[in-house]
C-alpha cells in the first residue's frame, strides 16, 4: 500500500515539474490601431488654398501630413518654398456638401518625404487636410499631400 | 525490500523518465541563435540615357521609414537629380527633393522618408545638346 502511494506521488511530481508553461492564460489585448495613407494630388495657385476630407475611424494613433511634392507644371524639378499645411474639421452645408475646412493645426514647411505635421484627432470623425500658399508661389504648381491616419 | 516491490519501484522510475521526456517543452527560444549577418540595405542600380530636354525615372518601394540615399555615379555633365512620388498616371515623378549635380562617389541626395512608393528621376536642366549615358545608385531600407 505504501509502495503504491509512493509511485503515485512520484508520477504526479514528475508530471507537475515537466508541465509546459507557454500557454497564455490572460485574455489577448485588443488589436492595435492601424494607419492608412491617402494621397491627394492637385494644383495650387498663388495665394490659393486647397483642402481634402478624410475619415478617422479609430483613435490611438496620430494623424500625420506630408507635403511630399511641390513641382512646376511645365518642367521637371522642385519648387522649394515654404507652404502652409494643416489639419482641421470639415465644414458642410445643409446638404452635407463639403464647403470648407476649419484649421486647428498648421505648420509652414518645404516639401520633403517624411511627415511634417502630426496631430491626435479625436473623436473618430471626418477631418480635413489643407495646403495654402503663404505668398511664396510665383506660378501655379503641382503638389502631393500624403495623409496618414488611423 | 521484497523483489516484487523492487521491480515495481524500478518501473515507476522508468515511467517518470518517460513522462519527463515526452512532456518536454518545445520552446524554440531556448535554442542558441546563430550569429546574425550584417543587414544589407537594398540597392537599386539604374543605368540609362538622358536625351536633351528629357527625363528618365525609376520607381522603388520603401517598406519602412528610413534614409534614401541617391548617388549619380557617372555623368560628366551637370543634370537634375530628384526623388519624389510616382505619378498616379502617365509615368514619371512628382519630385519632393532635387539637386543639380554631376557624377560623384558619395550620395548627392540623402533624405529621410516615410514608407511608401517612391521614384528617382534625372532630367535635363536645358543644357544638353546630345543624349548622355548615366548610372545611379539608390540605397534605402
Amino acid at each position: 500500500m505504501r509502495l503504491t502511494a509512493l509511485i503515485v506521488f512520484v508520477l504526479a511530481t514528475a508530471a507537475s515539474f515537466s508541465a509546459c508553461d507557454d500557454t497564455p492564460t490572460t485574455p489577448s489585448a485588443p488589436a492595435a490601431p492601424t494607419a492608412a495613407t491617402e494621397r491627394f494630388d492637385a494644383i495650387i495657385d498663388p495665394k490659393g488654398l486647397n483642402y481634402f476630407a478624410f475619415g478617422v475611424t479609430q483613435s490611438g494613433l496620430p494623424t500625420t501630413v506630408n507635403l511630399a511634392s511641390l513641382a512646376p507644371l511645365d518642367r521637371p524639378g522642385v519648387v522649394d518654398v515654404n507652404m502652409q499645411i494643416g489639419l482641421g474639421t470639415t465644414i458642410r452645408d445643409d446638404g452635407n456638401n463639403l464647403i470648407g475646412c476649419e484649421r486647428r493645426t498648421t505648420i509652414d514647411t518645404r516639401p520633403g518625404l517624411s511627415a511634417q505635421l502630426s496631430d491626435m484627432l479625436t473623436p473618430a470623425a471626418n477631418y480635413c487636410a489643407t495646403i495654402a500658399d503663404i505668398g511664396n508661389l510665383k506660378e501655379s504648381v503641382n503638389f502631393s499631400l500624403r495623409v496618414s491616419h488611423p | 525490500m521484497r523483489p516484487r516491490a523492487t521491480r515495481t519501484l524500478r518501473m515507476a522510475w522508468a515511467l517518470v523518465g518517460v513522462v519527463l521526456v515526452v512532456s518536454g517543452c518545445g520552446d524554440e527560444n531556448n535554442r542558441v541563435a546563430a550569429p546574425s549577418e550584417p543587414i544589407q540595405l537594398p540597392e537599386e542600380l539604374f543605368s540609362s540615357t538622358l536625351a536633351p530636354r528629357g527625363t528618365s525615372s525609376r520607381s522603388f518601394t520603401l517598406p519602412r521609414a528610413g534614409t534614401i540615399a541617391v548617388t549619380l555615379v557617372n555623368s560628366d555633365t551637370t543634370i537634375g537629380l530628384g526623388v519624389g512620388l510616382p505619378r498616379t498616371s502617365g509615368g514619371g515623378c512628382r519630385l519632393g527633393v532635387a539637386v543639380s549635380t554631376g557624377g560623384a562617389s558619395a550620395p548627392q541626395i540623402s533624405v529621410q522618408a516615410d514608407p511608401g512608393q517612391y521614384c528617382v528621376q534625372v532630367y535635363d536642366l536645358g543644357t544638353l545638346t546630345e543624349p548622355i549615358a548615366f548610372s545611379l545608385k539608390v540605397d534605402h531600407p
